[in-house]
């Protein structure tokens, strides 16, 4: 729910609880009032006819004036007076063609028990209708709704009036947020407000996102040092070690532990220059354009690869349109290709086949091999390998993405009939 | 011929000293700009190894120094950065080669004789080794003056192995020689060992000696 929708919500609600009372309160102060105005005539109606008894006796009205029942003598022994309100039937004889109609209309009654100076107690009872009371009310019921509605119309167009323009600038914001990459080192644009929240809140988000990319930087940099930093040690131990070996009275056990400790190294710097340009990739240090004729990239790659092709007896079948050329870091594609191509020779079986297929818009290899043992998600992942041999960092495909991040390429894994299939879409 | 080493790592000058000097280069050390500078102004050398990154300068400016000086000095820049633009900077720059490291010894040792041979422009400069001949500027290959064919992976591993001869050469800096350290290969050093079996057939069948040892499961060294 949106906030506009919450807050106008409360509103609404408080304002139909408000009118809703305020027309209660309404209805009763108004009855109250008007009730008192009618007793005040019931009575002034009661002394005129007390009078007309008193003086103008007997009454001319009536025949037979309403003496008081003994009953009633004892129930009321003094002058008493009693309001009620009471329905009293009518039946109206309708004119030629309308029906006669009958009904119960409520009628504000004053009883009252009088005694004379003459000693005679009479009870003389007045009554007015309160048909008209009630129109009364049923107007100002009527009134109090049609008020109501019309708030809440108001009140709902305002609001989203003005919630509109206030919020437009929040609804950006939020926007680009969620459009804000981390990777692609852009700051992040916000439209300012003349809202004191929103402003704070801008604030906020600045600093923040402005520490993020600093901090992810400084860990790119990090990366990067470090990888530089380990080169020199590298160096040293390699080359102490290939001194080493050169000197003459070694006997075969020093020999073999030397070695192991030179593959460890070897692999230790290899894994450093992978790294190193893993967080290259990272940082946008290959950013160059230019026109990479990809066919003739590919179709060089395989010849560089002849020999390991031909070790596992691979047979390598293409399908590459000529000329497709694309606009983009030419050391990238060649790490893309290189990686792929090498994976699909690493990762395949003996007498097993690669097939590679490349249009302008895709570029397709898939190689024979076993199913792997990671999941496809964390393929792409760092570290994340399907054999533990040492030959394998690790890291490839995890450079492939990054390039093709950078590229805005799409790229998916599959495996399909015992093959591993990989595209990257231009 | 006079090498002169610009590193600040004494460590790993002194690794390469001891190969080069093993090679009859006479190598002189220097650890940071001001020693080098002061040397370079002081004597003559026929190859300069430079550290890119020194405490107190840039192996850059000392390259500049060092061609303006004299141009055909041969420049091997040793940087741990394999960044492209210090690279191309450094070629630009007239610098001769570009090494990352970590290197192997025995590959900046063919590095520095292939630099060598360049500097000789009259080509008469052959490599020889007993019966076998190189001209490195045909390419061409002979043993008692008989031509030779080798393809061009036989052709380079045995140039590496007469560069390094009576060294220990191990498969690793083979490989990455042969391929290009972005090859990253285990297997790799099975193809070693095809292509070295066919240049040792080659080189019987003409009535050379067979003069690669292995030397364990590490490498082969080039020996009489």
């Amino acid at each position: 729910m949106k906030l506009i929708e919450r807050t106008g919500r409360s509103y609404l609600i408080l304002s139909l609880v408000i009118f809703l009372l305020f027309g209660i309160v309404l209805y009763f102060i108004l009855t109250a009032v008007m009730s008192n105005r009618l007793d005040e005539k019931l009575r002034y109606n009661k002394e005129v006819i007390s009078k007309r008894i008193k003086y103008d006796y007997p009454l001319t009205i009536f025949e037979e004036p309403e003496i008081l029942t003994e009953a009633e003598n004892v129930l009321y022994p003094k002058d008493t007076v009693i309001y009620k309100d009471t329905l009293i039937f009518h039946a109206i004889e309708g004119l030629e063609g309308v029906e006669n109609t009958e009904e119960f209309e409520k009628y504000r009654q004053l009883t009252a028990y009088e005694t004379f100076p003459t000693g005679e107690r009479y009870k003389i009872i007045t009554r007015n209708s309160l048909v008209r009371n009630q129109d009364f009310v049923t107007i100002i019921t009527l009134l109090t709704i049609f008020i109501t509605l019309l708030l809440v119309a108001g009140l709902w167009f305002f609001n989203t009036r003005t919630a509109n323009k206030i919020w437009k600038p929040f609804y950006h914001n939020l926007n680009s947020l969620k459009n804000f990459s981390i990777q692609n080192q852009k700051p992040i644009e916000l439209k300012s407000s003349n809202i004191d929240e929103f402003t704070e809140l801008n604030g906020s988000i600045k600093s923040l996102t402005e520490k993020l990319s600093s901090d992810y930087n400084n860990l790119k940099e990090f990366t990067e040092n470090a990888s530089h930093e380990m080169q020199t040690p590298l160096a040293i131990m390699q080359s102490k070690i290939e001194l080493l070996l050169q000197s003459t009275n070694l006997n075969e056990s020093e020999v073999n532990q030397l070695q192991s400790i030179y593959q460890a190294g070897q692999r230790l710097s290899k894994l450093n220059k992978t790294l190193l340009t893993l967080a290259k990739v990272e940082n946008r240090q290959f950013s160059e354009i230019e026109k990479v004729n990809l066919s003739e990239l590919i179709t060089t790659k395989i010849e560089i690869y002849e020999d390991f092709i031909e070790a596992k007896k691979l047979v390598i079948e293409t399908e590459i349109e000529p000329e497709i050329i694309l606009e983009t870091n030419s050391t990238m594609v060649d790490m893309l290709i290189t990686n792929l191509l090498s994976n699909a020779i690493r990762h395949n079986i003996e007498k097993g086949t690669i097939f590679m297929k490349l249009s302008a818009t895709h570029f397709h290899i898939s190689n024979s091999g076993n199913e792997l043992s990671v999941s496809p998600e964390n393929l792409f992942n760092r570290f994340k390998k399907a054999s533990s041999s040492a030959d394998s960092s690790g890291l490839g495909l995890a450079i492939v993405k990054k390039i093709c991040e950078i590229n805005e390429w799409k790229i998916d894994y599959t495996f399909l009939d015992e093959q591993h299939q990989i595209i990257v879409r231009f | 011929m006079k090498i002169l080493i610009v590193e600040d790592e004494i460590e790993l000058i002194e690794s390469m000293a001891t190969y080069l000097e093993n090679e009859d280069f006479i190598c002189e050390k220097a650890t940071n700009f001001f020693d080098a500078e002061d040397k370079l102004i002081s004597f003559n050398y026929d190859v300069v190894i430079l550290d890119i990154t020194l405490p107190d300068g840039s192996g850059i400016d000392l390259l500049k120094m060092i061609k303006d000086k004299d141009a055909k000095v041969g420049v091997l820049i040793v940087s741990a950065k394999d960044s492209l633009d210090d690279k191309l900077k450094g070629l630009d720059l007239g610098a001769d080669d570009y090494i990352t490291k970590p290197f192997h010894l025995a590959e900046l040792n063919s590095r520095i004789n292939s630099l060598l041979r360049r500097q000789k422009f009259d080509g008469s400069d052959m490599i020889v080794f007993n019966e076998i001949e190189i001209d490195p500027t045909s390419k061409e290959v002979t043993i008692d003056n008989k031509l030779i064919e080798l393809t061009k992976k036989e052709y380079n591993l045995l140039l590496y192995f007469i560069a390094n001869k009576n060294k220990v050469v191990t498969k690793e800096s083979i490989a990455e020689h042969l391929w290009g350290d972005e090859i990253e290969m285990a297997d790799s050093f099975d193809f070693i060992y095809t292509h070295l079996g066919n240049l040792r057939k080659k080189i019987k069948k003409y009535g050379a000696n067979d003069y690669v040892k292995t030397m364990y499961g590490l490498g082969y060294k080039f020996s009489e």
